[in-house]
């Protein structure tokens, strides 16, 4: 009876299923194709589609998976993770689409599938982080996500950089999951059982509290802060997010991040707090203070992300420390701890896929051309290859939050949950981040516009196939600034089992 | 009525002209012939409006669908967007697109070897999307959107030519003088917002009928009312802001014809026969006053005027002026009629004067022409055709609208006892007649025709011009006649159009109506019975008047200018002050200049003189004091105040850079950090 049970539960992940499939067709094809690079593509790309498919259709249904002897479910599909998953896949899509543009490395070509099947292992890893209520388990998936993680930013091989990137985050990346596997010991040392539900309720008793509930806490934050690239453990971005190929830095500034929020938020809302709203505001299910080391956190992100970035030369760099500050905004929103709030943050998220992937994959295009990614060599591209540069202008102004643009709807609405929740002071320390913000975003719009090249830029051109990548992700950026309720009923859709 | 296959339909005549707008100026970079884009979309445009008609013609005067969706949505407060459709909007919609496209295909010869071409047709296709949105939409906040890109796309068009000094200066004078009058439009939304909670036409009309005022007072929803109505004095050039129309001739011919005839100015109007529904019977006193002003003194004006355009211009004005005339009598219907036919007729006028101006080299001087309807016989027939319409000649459409507004000044003026309106009314149906036939006579048949020979003997050939600007013209002439509207010559108001018109009633509290509307509830039509008999009474009363009078005007310029009998130097000698007074526009231009150039200017002076000699003086005292001072101060601010403000802002910089310093890029620092940042975390946290 139970086998059958697992069985039939088995069958309903179906996106998995799926993912996986793809992934062991994709090792095959790279065996016995010689790596047919046509056959790849249509292949993964194909894949993920379907894989999306499945996924909008189970986009509003719960079910528990694996329920075992004592009543718990070791899964559970529902749509908040169904919408980390779509997030993480559709930025899967863009990072193959973005890689047959790349050329930084020639030799990256005959590699695809390897690419192929690393990434969407990374994938795998998110899908399982999103609906695991198991530690065990989700720790898995945390590592799958991370290990190949580690492989995929050393894979422009030819590069030093390239390599010292990878073994950074490697070593880097080890220490911090270190960290919260011992975090996860911890826990279960206190109360006996590795999931989730079991040990709400057991919190939620209140039979514990004390320093090692708080020591619990601080290591599966270090974890997660790690993966979202969050203050104090943002180290890593900066060499690894420049060494990295682009195109795979892209990915990893939106799907890594969806990765380490959906755990945070998980634990938020099914394990650290009690279950539901009272009166719009989440409440911890022991007085440990989560307000204050999330606010903490939040500021620290956003300011030393900013502050930093004022100074960055190379393009990648300077995103880098944007996508730190960016997860200071988006940890504000969480920190608001009410409805509002965690509607924000995935609105939010869905738009900074948007602008952060466009933002890479304009740089992408510019290298391809001038081959530099520092800003001094930036100097007029803004008349040589116009649309590029308008391009990155519009997701620079949205990364900024400037109206008409998507970012100005989600930070908008952080704002709103941060004075819903009386957080006066961390919503001047984001309005004031994003005031510095603006002066380096405009910086590198003043070197595509304004500043005079020194060499002639030569044999410069914008291709087709760029330009309508670089239209696909631009022009909703401007859509979503103007028109935002579809984005607003999915995020809200998304939390449909958790809001009031 | 489907609603969702009307609201498909509806999207695609809205955002085809759009699409042209963007497709053409993408294209243009690559081929010359850019501009087909455009053509094609409004071709789209003509098809989709044309569908939408075609499919609710049966149910006119009953349909009223709305179809919309929420754009912003914030805790308490939605915005709304959304589509409206009822006979108004449907009928416009087509009329918009339809002449839009006759426009579109006159410009093709017109504006030919234009160097911006392409980018003309742009222009002509945003403006186009912004007109579709005024039309269609359920909601002020919507057409408020649109009426200001009505107001950008008019500048672009108005000031095509800006290497033209007027040309530009003209476009920013109607951008401003349009300003003046959507900042009371803004108020009156606002007004509106603060007291429905809602943009919505129904909606305020709901709030209105379950007894809610602004401020609970019937003055304030009379000011409301006026308020919106501002939004129309600026669109559709009503007294006092209708200075900015004459000027605006100086854009293309063309754009003279779709902006300045049919369409921009006919967004002022329709606004208003939109929001009639909430306008108390103070509110629309006002409306008929401004009216009746602007249909009496642009008239006036017209006859002196020497510039082909200048006169229609003038023209236009004057008949919108009859247009809000009837709004303000109650009679939305008849002028809702009267804009629609006057859309057809004076855009073939203003097409016709560009088929002239075109065929005589860019001359605008009547005084350079004469006899050109050998030349140009086609253009001829269609501009007599447009004459007759206009003067009210049975027939022709012109005269049903225009029978049916006088029809209402003599209703108003018999239950009021008011007859002001009907005195203006028939003044203008004459004054029309008269400088309609002027340009008719003067241009193509009398006229300067030595002058006009003598410019051929010199190598200057006098041409019809091609078909493709032709046709338009000839298309346009034909629905000018009557049978496209009523196939009863002599009434109007058993045509389509007025037969299917939705006759929405006043929502206004019984008190604050005209007496001859019906209360709340007790009438479909919203009048009372002694207004229809009275309709029935006056009806061939003020038909025979008004013929009467548009025969005096066409007997005074045949004497005059067909004759020839009279000599008008000699008349213009006599009435030298009139005439000035005339020909100078009633010195509007002047007063607007004294009141709100030199004005200012003269604010500014006094304000310099204050300056120069009581503020210098006191600041030249404290500074020699200071002076002294300062040496002291000089140091400290050097030191300390500049040192502060440097200081601030290399703060910022300078923490950054120490934060970089943090990062070495040596990964056993970034290791440590971890251990440090957790056990830092740890106490900081355990301390509590």
């Amino acid at each position: 009876m139970e086998l059958t049970q697992n069985l039939h539960d088995l069958l309903s992940l179906r996106a998995e299923l799926v993912l996986t499939a793809v992934i062991l067709l994709l090792l095959g094809i790279e065996l016995f194709s010689k790596g047919n690079k046509t056959l790849l593509r249509v292949v993964s790309l194909t894949g993920i589609g379907v894989v999306l498919i499945l996924l909008f259709g189970e986009s509003s249904t719960a079910q528990k998976l694996f329920i075992g002897s004592n009543g718990v479910p070791l899964m559970i599909i529902e749509p908040l993770g169904t919408f980390a998953k779509i997030i993480a896949s559709i930025s899967a899509l863009f990072t193959i689409l973005f890689m047959g543009i790349n050329r930084e490395d020639s030799t990256m070509v005959r590699r695809e599938g390897e690419f192929m099947v690393l990434l969407l292992c990374t994938v795998l890893g998110v899908f399982f982080l999103s609906s695991s209520y198991d530690l065990i388990l989700l720790y898995t998936g945390f590592e799958l996500l991370s290990i190949s993680s580690y492989a995929l930013a050393g894979y422009n091989k030819r590069s030093s950089q390239s390599s010292e990137a990878s073994l950074k985050y490697l070593v880097y990346g080890a220490a911090s999951s270190a960290i919260m596997i011992y975090g996860i010991s911890i826990l279960y040392g206190l109360t006996g059982t590795t999931n989730i539900f079991i040990i709400q309720a057991i919190l939620g008793s209140g039979a514990l509290s004390g320093a090692l509930l708080l020591m619990a806490i601080v290591f599966l934050l270090a974890g997660i802060a790690f993966k979202i690239s969050a203050f104090p453990f943002h180290f890593w971005t900066p060499d690894v997010y420049e060494g990295a190929p682009t195109h795979f830095t892209a990915y990893l500034s939106v799907a890594s991040k969806i990765g380490g929020f959906i755990l945070l938020l998980r634990l938020i809302l099914d394990l650290f707090f009690r279950k539901g709203f009272n009166s719009e505001i989440l409440q911890p299910v022991s007085d440990l203070p989560w307000n204050d080391i999330l606010i903490f956190i939040s500021i620290g992100s956003m300011t030393i992300g900013n502050l930093v970035a004022l100074w960055q030369k190379n393009i990648k760099r300077l995103l880098a420390y944007s996508s730190i500050a960016h997860a200071g905004y988006l940890l504000a929103g969480i920190a608001a701890l009410n409805s509002t709030g965690l509607v924000a943050v995935l609105v939010y998220f869905a738009f900074y896929l948007l602008m952060n992937m466009g933002a890479f994959l304009v740089v992408i295009l510019i290298k391809n051309e001038i081959h530099s990614e520092m800003l001094e060599d930036y100097n007029g591209i803004g008349s040589k290859l116009p649309l590029y540069a308008i391009a990155l202008s519009i997701f620079l102004v949205s990364l900024t939050g400037l109206p008409p643009t998507a970012g100005f709807i989600g930070k908008f609405y952080i704002l709103m949950a941060l004075v819903n929740a009386d957080l006066v002071l961390l919503a001047f320390f984001l309005f004031l981040n994003s005031v510095i913000s603006l002066y380096y975003y405009v910086r590198v719009m003043k070197h595509l516009f304004i500043s005079k090249p020194e060499k002639e830029l030569g044999e410069a051109k914008q291709n087709v196939y760029g330009g309508v990548l670089t239209l696909v992700l631009a022009v909703p950026t401007i859509i979503f600034g103007i028109f935002f309720t579809p984005i607003l009923r999915l995020a809200e859709a998304a939390l449909k089992f958790y809001l009031p | 009525m489907n609603s969702e296959f009307l609201s498909t339909i509806a999207i695609i005549a809205l955002f085809a002209p759009l699409a042209g707008f963007v497709s053409t100026l993408l294209l243009k970079k690559w081929t010359k012939n850019a501009h087909y884009a455009e053509m094609f979309f409004i071709g789209v445009n003509v098809v989709a409006a044309g569908t939408l008609l075609v499919m609710t013609a049966g149910d006119l005067h009953t349909l009223h669908i709305i179809s919309s969706f929420n754009w912003i949505q914030f805790p308490g407060i939605t915005f709304e967007l959304g589509f409206q459709f009822d006979s108004l909007s449907i009928i416009l919609l087509f009329g918009v697109a339809l002449i839009s496209f006759l426009v579109h295909t006159f410009s093709l010869q017109y504006m030919h070897g234009d160097k911006r071409y392409s980018r003309y047709f742009a222009y002509l296709g945003i403006f186009t999307f912004s007109m579709n949105g005024i039309v269609i939409t359920n909601n002020l906040l919507m057409m408020y959107i649109f009426w200001e890109l009505v107001g950008l796309s008019s500048y672009l068009l108005i000031g095509f030519w800006f290497e033209k000094t007027s040309a530009s200066d003209a476009a920013k004078k109607a951008f401003i003088a349009n300003r003046f009058g959507d900042f009371g439009m803004l108020a009156g939304i606002l007004l509106v917002f603060v007291t429905f909670g809602t943009f919505s036409f129904d909606g305020i009309k709901e709030g209105l009928l379950s007894g809610i005022l602004p401020f609970n007072s019937g003055f304030w929803l009379s000011v409301m009312g006026v308020l919106l109505f501002c939004g129309a004095i600026g669109k559709s050039a009503q007294f006092p802001l209708h200075v900015w129309l004459p000027d605006a001739m100086e854009g293309p011919t063309p754009v003279s014809a779709l902006i300045h005839a049919a369409t921009m100015v006919a967004a002022g109007v329709y606004m208003v026969i939109k929001i009639y529904f909430l306008l108390s019977a103070d509110a629309l006193l006002v409306i008929a006053i401004i009216g009746a002003l602007s249909a009496l003194i642009p008239a006036t004006i017209a006859f002196t005027q020497y510039d082909i355009k200048k006169v229609l211009a003038y023209s236009t004005l004057s008949q919108l002026g009859l247009m809000v005339m009837a709004i303000g009598l109650g009679a939305f219907g008849n002028a809702f009629f009267h804009l629609m036919t006057h859309a057809f007729f004076k855009a073939g006028l203003f097409l016709a004067a560009g088929s002239v101006i075109y065929g005589m080299h860019h001359e605008q001087d009547i005084r350079h022409m004469g006899g050109l309807k050998k030349y140009m016989p086609k253009t001829f027939l269609a501009f007599a055709i447009y004459t007759l319409a206009i003067s009210g000649v049975p027939l022709t459409s012109g005269f049903m609208s225009k029978d049916a507004i006088l029809n209402a000044t003599m209703i108003y003026g018999s239950l009021t006892g008011n007859w002001i309106f009907a005195v203006v009314g028939f003044g203008v149906t004459f004054l029309t007649a008269f400088y309609m036939f002027r340009l008719l006579f003067r241009v193509f048949i009398k006229g300067n025709i030595t002058g006009v020979e003598h410019h051929i003997s010199h190598g200057h050939k006098v041409h019809e011009s091609p078909n493709v600007m032709v046709v338009p013209l000839l298309v346009l002439a034909a629905l000018s006649l009557f049978p496209f509207f009523s196939f009863n010559p002599l009434s109007g108001e058993n045509g389509w159009l007025m037969k299917g018109m939705n006759f929405a009633s006043s929502a206004v509290p019984d008190g604050l109506r005209y007496t001859f509307m019906a209360l709340a509830g007790t009438s479909v039509t919203g009048y009372t019975e002694s207004y229809f008999e009275a309709s029935h009474h006056y009806h061939y009363i003020a038909m025979a008047l008004s013929l009467l009078c548009a025969l005096g005007g066409f007997g005074l310029a045949y004497t005059v200018y067909f004759k020839e009998k009279v000599n008008t130097e000699t008349y213009k000698a006599k009435f030298r002050p009139v005439y000035t007074f005339l020909y100078n526009k009633w010195y509007f231009d002047e007063l607007y200049e004294v009141i709100i150039v030199k004005f200012t200017l003269l604010t500014s002076r006094v304000l310099f003189w204050f300056d120069a000699t009581v503020v210098d003086g006191l600041v030249n005292l404290t500074a020699f004091l200071t002076r002294k001072v300062s040496d002291l101060g000089g140091l400290f601010d050097k030191y300390v105040v500049d040192g502060f403000v440097n200081f601030t802002a290399m703060f910022t910089g300078l923490i950054g850079l120490f934060m970089r310093k943090l990062q070495t890029g040596k990964i056993q620092t970034y290791v440590a950090f971890i251990v440090v940042s957790i056990v830092l975390l740890f106490f900081f946290y355990a301390r509590q």
